[in-house]
C-alpha cells in the first residue's frame, strides 16, 4: 500500500473514532457536591461522573502513586496485539526500542541500547525473580524468556533507576513480568501457533483448585521455526557462499510451568530450554557453517509466602533458587574449522523478605533484606569437532550479595507525598554500594499530578566482563573494573482529561559515570572490557491515551533523547533520537471480535563503524476473536505489513555494521478451552 | 524539527498522528460537569443494589436481624459508607463492618471487595464459597472468580456487571429490574 494513501486511512479512522466520541450523547445530571447521594436511584448514580479521587487504584485509569512513570501490559495487550515475545511488548512501550542481533533481543531505554550489553542495564523479573543471570547479566526477553506469553497476567515497566528497592542492574529500568493464577484457567486449555518461516508452536495447560484452598497451574510449551536464509552483504565472496547464510536463522524450544498455591503459600517453577542458530558469524567464526549455535537453559523455583497482619501491614518472605546454562557453539575460521564451545553454568538461591505497612501515621514504610549467593559459576572453553584433550576452565567464582532497603512515603499534606528510598548493597567479590532514590508527588487537582524524581543506580561489572578470556584467541579478562553510576532526574506531569483521555509528559536528564564498555585492545587485537567513562543524556516524553466504553482504545506517545559520550566523538551508537508509537483497538463485532494495530517509527542509530541504520516506520495488525465457535479463540497477525527491509546496527562481535531484520510475517494462533 | 518536515518521507505520517491526538485533547474542552467521589457513588449503589436483592430465609435469624455489608480492602472506602449507615432496608437496619472487625466473611449479607489485588480478591471469594454473600468487586475477572456483581468505569461513569450463574448457586435472587440496568449479565434466565 502506498505510504500516503495508508497514513491518510489511519489518520481519517482515528480522527473518526475521536469525533464519533465527543458528538456521543450522555452527559452528567445534576449531582451537586454534599448532595446525599442515597436518595438517587440507580439510573441517576449510573449519570454521575465520578471522580477518580486520588488514592483510588484500579486497573485502568491510574493517576498513579509511584514514584516513576509506570506502563503497564496486560495480559489483554498481548492477545489483541499479537505480541509473540516479550521483546515485542516492550518495543510498543514509550522511549524502548529493541534491537535483534538475529541471536538476542535487547532493549534499549531511553536511547541508551548499547551493542553488547546483554539487557544488563534493565532488571528483569518474574513474580519478583531475578531474571539475569549471575555471569553476564543478560536478562531474555525473546524466544529464550521462560515463561509463554499466555502465562503472562501483566508485564510492569518501571523507567528509570531502581536500585535504590532492587539493586543491581536496575539501571535504566525494571521489567516485572507478573504470571497468572488458576484461577486465571479454569479447565484445561490447548493452543497452537504457525506462521511464517515455518513456524510452530504448541501449549498445553491445566489449571485446578479444590474447595480447601489449594490451586494448581501447570502449562507445557513446544516451538520450532525454521528461518529464513538471509544476505549479509559483507560476506558477498565466492568461498563465503556469496553472502547467503543458508536456513540457518532457526530456533526451537521448550518450556514447562508450575504454580502451586496454598492458602498464603505459592510455589512457583519454570523450566526452559531454546537453542537459536547463528547466521551472523560473530567472533571470527566460519561464514554459513550450520554447527553456530547457541543453547540457553533456565531454571527457577520460588517459594512465597505472603500475608496481610492487619491494620495495613504486608509481610512477604521469599526463598528461591535458580539455573542457567549457556553453550555457544562457534565453528572456528580456519583450516580445518575447529568447532569450539563456551559453556557457561551459573547457579544460585536467595531469600528475600519485605514489609509494608503504615507502622506511623502518615508514613507508609518498605522495608526489605535481600540475601543472594550465585554459586557454581564457571566458564568452560573446549574444542569440540576435532576434540582437545581437556576442556579449559576459564574461571570460577562464587559471589554472596546483602541487600538491605528502606522506603518510607510520606504524607506531608494529603494531596502531596515525598517518597525517600535508601539501599545498602554489600557484596564479598565486589564493592559496597548505596543507592538512594527521593521522589515528590504532588496532586494539583485530582485529575493532575505533578511529579519530581532524583534516584542513582548502579550495575556491578558481572563475571564475564572481569573474567572473560579463551587464551588469547579473541577476548582477555579485567578483574579490576568498577561498578557504573547513574544519576537521573526526571519530572513527570500526568493530567486526566474529560472523557477518558489521559495524558502523561516527562522530561528526564541522566549522568553515567564509569561505563563499562566492550573495546579492543589496539596493543593485542584482543576484547576486553574498562570503565571507559562518562555519558551525559536528555530528554523528553510525551502519551496521550483513550479508551472508549466498547472497548476501543488509541494511544499515541512520542519521545525525544540524545545521548553523548563526554569522552568520545560522534554519535552515540544505537541510540535513535525520535520514536514514535501508535497503538489503536477496534471492536468489530459485538466485543467479540477486535481489530489491533501498532505503528512504530524509529529513528536512525549510529552503528560502529561510523555509519547508520536507517530510521523506518513499521506496523503490526492483528485480528482476535474471544469464543468464535464455542471455547475457540483465534487471531491472526501480519508483522511488518509493508514489508520495511529495515536493519539493527550490529556489535563489536559481528563483521557486518548492520544486521538486516525480518520482512514481512504471518501469524495464526488457536486456542480451545474445556 | 526536520522530522516534521512535510517533505520528509514519513513527516506527513507523523503529522497527521499528531493532529489526531491533539483533536482527541481539545474535543472535550468543555467546562467540567458536577461529579462525586468514586467510593461514595459506589457506596450509593451498593445500598441500592440492596433493594433489589432477595437472601434465602436462613441468612436472617430472625426480622429483626441486620442487614450485614461487609467492606474489605482500601482503608479509606469504609468512610464513603458512613451515610448508609443506619438506613433501613425491606424493614431491616444496615450493618457497615470493615476489614478487621470482619470476624467471619461467611456471616455478611454483603461482601464488597475493594482490593485490586487479584489473589487477595480471590481468596476472599474462596473463604464465602457457597454462603449466600453477595459478592461486589471491582475488576472485570471478579466474575470469572465467581464474584456476583462487578463495578465497571466507562467514561468516568459507574456501570456493572452482573454473573445471575454465580448468585443462584447460593440462592440469592435479583430482580430483573436490576438486572436491566447492568451492562451485562451472564447466566441469563
Amino acid at each position: 500500500m502506498n505510504m500516503k494513501i495508508t497514513a491518510k486511512w489511519l489518520g481519517s479512522a482515528y480522527l473518526l473514532c475521536v469525533l464519533l466520541a465527543t458528538v456521543m450523547p450522555g452527559y452528567a445530571a445534576e449531582g451537586e457536591k454534599g448532595a446525599d447521594l442515597t436518595e438517587l436511584d440507580i439510573e441517576s448514580l449510573m449519570e454521575l461522573d465520578a471522580q477518580h479521587v486520588y488514592g483510588a487504584s484500579k486497573y485502568s485509569q491510574k493517576l498513579s502513586e509511584a514514584p516513576s512513570a509506570v506502563t503497564i501490559i496486560t495480559s489483554e495487550d498481548i492477545r489483541l496485539f499479537g505480541y509473540r515475545t516479550v521483546a515485542d511488548a516492550l518495543r510498543g512501550v514509550r522511549g524502548f526500542h529493541i534491537t535483534n542481533d538475529r541471536n538476542y533481543r535487547y532493549a534499549g531505554v531511553r536511547g541508551f541500547g548499547r551493542l553488547g550489553d546483554y539487557n544488563s542495564r534493565m532488571l528483569v523479573l518474574i513474580d519478583g525473580n531475578r531474571l539475569n543471570n549471575g555471569i553476564d547479566g543478560n536478562a531474555p526477553i525473546g524466544n529464550d524468556f521462560p515463561i509463554d506469553m499466555d502465562l503472562i497476567d501483566r508485564i510492569e515497566v518501571i523507567p528509570g533507576p531502581g536500585s535504590s528497592l532492587y539493586g543491581s542492574n536496575a539501571f535504566f529500568a525494571v521489567i516485572n513480568v507478573i504470571t497468572k493464577y488458576d484461577f486465571d484457567l479454569r479447565g484445561a486449555q490447548v493452543s497452537g501457533e504457525a506462521g511464517s518461516g515455518r513456524s510452530f508452536r504448541g501449549r498445553v495447560s491445566g489449571g485446578l483448585a479444590n474447595d480447601e484452598g489449594l490451586g494448581a497451574l501447570v502449562s507445557a510449551t513446544g516451538f520450532d521455526s525454521k528461518g529464513r536464509s538471509i544476505y549479509f552483504r559483507e560476506f558477498d565472496t565466492p568461498s563465503t557462499n556469496g553472502g547467503w547464510a543458508r536456513n540457518l536463522d532457526g530456533e526451537r524450544g521448550r518450556s514447562f510451568f508450575g504454580k502451586v498455591r496454598y492458602d498464603d503459600f505459592t510455589l512457583l517453577a519454570a523450566v526452559s530450554r531454546r537453542t537459536k542458530e547463528i547466521p551472523t558469524a560473530p567472533y571470527e567464526t566460519a561464514f554459513n557453517d550450520p554447527r553456530a549455535k547457541t543453547r540457553d537453559t533456565h531454571g527457577l523455583l520460588d517459594l512465597r509466602f505472603e500475608r496481610d497482619l492487619g491494620s495495613n501491614i504486608n509481610l512477604t518472605a521469599r526463598l528461591y533458587s535458580n539455573y542457567w546454562e549457556f553453550r555457544g557453539d562457534y565453528p572456528e575460521e580456519g583450516a580445518p574449522v575447529v568447532l569450539n564451545r563456551d559453556t557457561f553454568t551459573s547457579a544460585g538461591f536467595g531469600t528475600e523478605i519485605k514489609a509494608v505497612g503504615q507502622f506511623i501515621k502518615g508514613h507508609r514504610l518498605t522495608l526489605g533484606l535481600d540475601y543472594r549467593a550465585d554459586l557454581k559459576r564457571r566458564m568452560i572453553n573446549e574444542d569440540v569437532d576435532p576434540p582437545a584433550p581437556e576442556a579449559r576452565l576459564l574461571k570460577r567464582e562464587d559471589s554472596r550479595t546483602t541487600g538491605i532497603y528502606l522506603q518510607d512515603e510520606i504524607t506531608i499534606i494529603p494531596s502531596v507525598i515525598v517518597s525517600a528510598g535508601l539501599r545498602y548493597d554489600g557484596s564479598d567479590c565486589g564493592h559496597d554500594m548505596l543507592s538512594p532514590r527521593l521522589a515528590a508527588i504532588w496532586s494539583i487537582t485530582p485529575r493532575t499530578v505533578l511529579k519530581a524524581i532524583y534516584g542513582r543506580a548502579f550495575r556491578s561489572p558481572n563475571f564475564y566482563e572481569r573474567m572473560y578470556g579463551d587464551g588469547g584467541a579473541t577476548s582477555k579478562p579485567n578483574p579490576r573494573l568498577n561498578p557504573e553510576t547513574i544519576q537521573n532526574y526526571e519530572l513527570v506531569l500526568e493530567h486526566l482529561f474529560l472523557h477518558a483521555v489521559r495524558m502523561q509528559v516527562s522530561a528526564f536528564h541522566y549522568r553515567i559515570k564509569n561505563l563499562i564498555t566492550q573495546q579492543t585492545d589496539p596493543a593485542d587485537n584482543l576484547i576486553l572490557y574498562r570503565n571507559t567513562g562518562r555519558v551525559r543524556a536528555g530528554g523528553i516524553e510525551a502519551e496521550i491515551e483513550k479508551r472508549w466504553a466498547s472497548g476501543a482504545m488509541g494511544r499515541f506517545s512520542y519521545s525525544y533523547q540524545k545521548v553523548e559520550s563526554l569522552d568520545t566523538a560522534g554519535d552515540f551508537p544505537n541510540s535513535p533520537k525520535h520514536l514514535a508509537k501508535l497503538h489503536a483497538v477496534y471492536p468489530l463485532l459485538r466485543k467479540e471480535v477486535f481489530g489491533a494495530m501498532e505503528l512504530l517509527y524509529i529513528g536512525t542509530r549510529a552503528t560502529l563503524s561510523g555509519g547508520s541504520a536507517g530510521d523506518y516506520l513499521t506496523a503490526n495488525a492483528t485480528l482476535y476473536g474471544a469464543k468464535i465457535w464455542k471455547s475457540l479463540d483465534a487471531s491472526m497477525s501480519v508483522y511488518n505489513i509493508f514489508n520495511r527491509k529495515y536493519s539493527d546496527p550490529a556489535g563489536v562481535e559481528h563483521r557486518m555494521d548492520v544486521i538486516p531484520q525480518e520482512g514481512r510475517s504471518f501469524r495464526i494462533k488457536l486456542t480451545y478451552t474445556f | 524539527m526536520a522530522l516534521l518536515d512535510i517533505r520528509h518521507k514519513y513527516g506527513r505520517v507523523i503529522l497527521v498522528m499528531l493532529a489526531a491526538a491533539l483533536l482527541a485533547v481539545c474535543a472535550p474542552c468543555s467546562a467540567e460537569p458536577p461529579s462525586a467521589p468514586e467510593y461514595d457513588v459506589k457506596a450509593a449503589f451498593v445500598y441500592n443494589f440492596t433493594k433489589f436483592v432477595d437472601w434465602p430465609e436462613v441468612s436472617f435469624r430472625n426480622s429483626l436481624t441486620p442487614l450485614t455489608i461487609c467492606v474489605s480492602g482500601k482503608g479509606a472506602v469504609e468512610r464513603s459508607f458512613v451515610p448508609i449507615k443506619g438506613k433501613y432496608v425491606k424493614g431491616r437496619e444496615v450493618v457497615v463492618v470493615a476489614n478487621e472487625q470482619i470476624q467471619n466473611p461467611r456471616v455478611c449479607h454483603v461482601l464488597f471487595v475493594t482490593s485490586t489485588d487479584k489473589r487477595r480478591a480471590a481468596q476472599l471469594l474462596e473463604s464465602v464459597r457457597g454462603a449466600a454473600v453477595l459478592t461486589i468487586g471491582e475488576t472485570p475477572e471478579f466474575l470469572d472468580y465467581g464474584g456476583v456483581i462487578a463495578f465497571t468505569t466507562s467514561d468516568e461513569k459507574i456501570r456493572f456487571e452482573v454473573n445471575n450463574q454465580a448468585a443462584r448457586k447460593v440462592r440469592l435472587n435479583i430482580s430483573s429490574q436490576l438486572l436491566r440496568l447492568a451492562d451485562s449479565v451472564r447466566g441469563q434466565e
